[in-house]
């Protein structure tokens, strides 16, 4: 078996680089330039790539094979993403409401914080604001929100079409989550960390809010691939 | 072939950094509490994916998620009372699934928080480390407190990292 495997080792030896059958494995002609393992994946859009950037000095992965991320820093691994990370803060400085149309979704009328490319916003007065999720990977929601005539309805709905129901009515898979203000005038708030999917799109979803508060903000915040 | 391998065994070797999706339980809808102690039970299993959570659903001891692999995750429970307050928590390797989340070891509390009004959800959240074997439950205050039954009483947990 050994004497079979043994010539297609020496073959690959040369093509790889090099071949250390107790310890390593070596890429590249010995030339400086970017060495890159790419993952073939047939006919399809793209295909993944680890590479060393030669110029940078760095390894670095790509998910989509164009897009290239840092694995950490120095001299050592320690992660395989660089900050910031995408995010999105929102909130109602005397203003915001809730859609005329979508008379269900919260629309903010501040952004505090708007870092990456990872979520879009698409603010309307009409429809309410959407956060649509470019990347796939795990994100952290935080809303807070208030009615100042009784307890509030606060939820966060995923890919709902029933934008002018309140949240605990709409069908339950679009339901992220629901918690109450608890009481007339008093805040309340909801967080939740889920896996979403390029193309899932968030929203601030309510009972009746109040038209206009400085209460109401909504954070999105990518947290993991 | 060779090269083949070769390339697998990298990406394999690679694995530390995975991408999602994360291992995540998401249930949803109360169902009452296990039969001799105050721990939540759901209707409804939205998620349930990937390897690092195992979900346990049993009529007498309620619903357990049980953590596979050490890891930084995040959990939320959503629930409420009617027709009064309640205590809204969630334990982590208790033992002491007949008591009050609010008189429990301390160090078997991951967090608590009252509803303040019969109806009204309250959610308690929490992020951090977890290791292998921990126990999460949502934890009650007593018999049939909290009592949500619908789409708002929420159980969820999620891997952040590993």
């Amino acid at each position: 078996m050994i004497k079979f495997f043994l010539p297609l080792l020496l073959i690959a030896s040369t093509a790889f680089g090099g071949v250390d059958l107790s310890n390593k494995f070596k890429l590249g002609d010995g030339q400086h330039s970017n060495k890159v393992i790419e993952a073939d994946r047939g006919a399809v859009s793209f295909n993944p790539k680890l590479r060393w950037n030669d110029g940078g000095a760095q390894w670095e992965f790509s998910n989509d094979g164009v897009s290239f991320v840092g694995i950490g820093t120095g001299g050592g691994g320690g992660g395989c993403t660089t900050g910031p990370r995408s995010e999105i803060w929102v909130y109602n400085s005397s203003g915001g409401g809730q859609g005329s149309t979508n008379t269900k979704i919260r629309y903010y009328n501040t952004v505090g914080r708007s870092l990456g490319t990872d979520i879009t916003r698409t603010a309307s007065t009409s429809l309410g604001d959407a956060f649509t999720i470019n990347v796939t990977g795990v994100y952290a929601i935080s809303v807070n929100d208030e009615y100042s005539a009784a307890a509030a309805v606060i939820g966060i709905s995923l890919n709902s079409s029933q934008l002018s129901t309140d949240i605990t009515s709409i069908t339950a898979a679009n339901v992220v989550g629901i918690s109450n203000a608890q009481g007339a005038g008093a805040p309340g708030g909801l967080s939740v960390t889920l896996n979403l999917t390029a193309g899932d799109v968030i929203r601030v979803h309510g009972g009746v809010l109040d038209a206009t508060n400085n209460f109401a903000s909504m954070r999105i915040t990518r947290v993991a691939f | 072939m060779f090269k083949k391998f070769l390339l697998v065994s990298l990406l394999i070797s690679f694995n530390a950094f995975a991408v999602g999706p994360r291992s995540e339980v998401w249930l949803q809808g109360g169902n009452g509490q296990g039969s001799g102690n105050f721990i939540k039970r759901f209707l409804t299993v939205q998620r349930n994916i990937g390897p690092d959570f195992t979900y346990t659903d049993s009529a007498t001891l309620g619903a357990t998620i049980t953590v596979n692999a050490y890891m930084l995750a995040a959990a939320v429970y959503c629930d409420y009372y009617n027709p009064g307050q309640a205590h809204i928590g969630m334990s982590v390797n208790s033992n002491q699934l007949s008591t009050d989340i609010a008189n429990i070891n301390p160090l078997d509390t991951l967090g608590f928080i009252n509803s303040n009004s019969s109806n009204l959800d309250a959610c308690i959240t929490v992020t951090k480390i977890f290791n292998v074997g921990d126990v999460i439950r949502a934890h009650g205050q007593t018999t049939g407190v909290p009592s949500g039954t619908d789409v708002s009483v929420t159980f969820h947990v999620t891997e952040i990292s590993n």
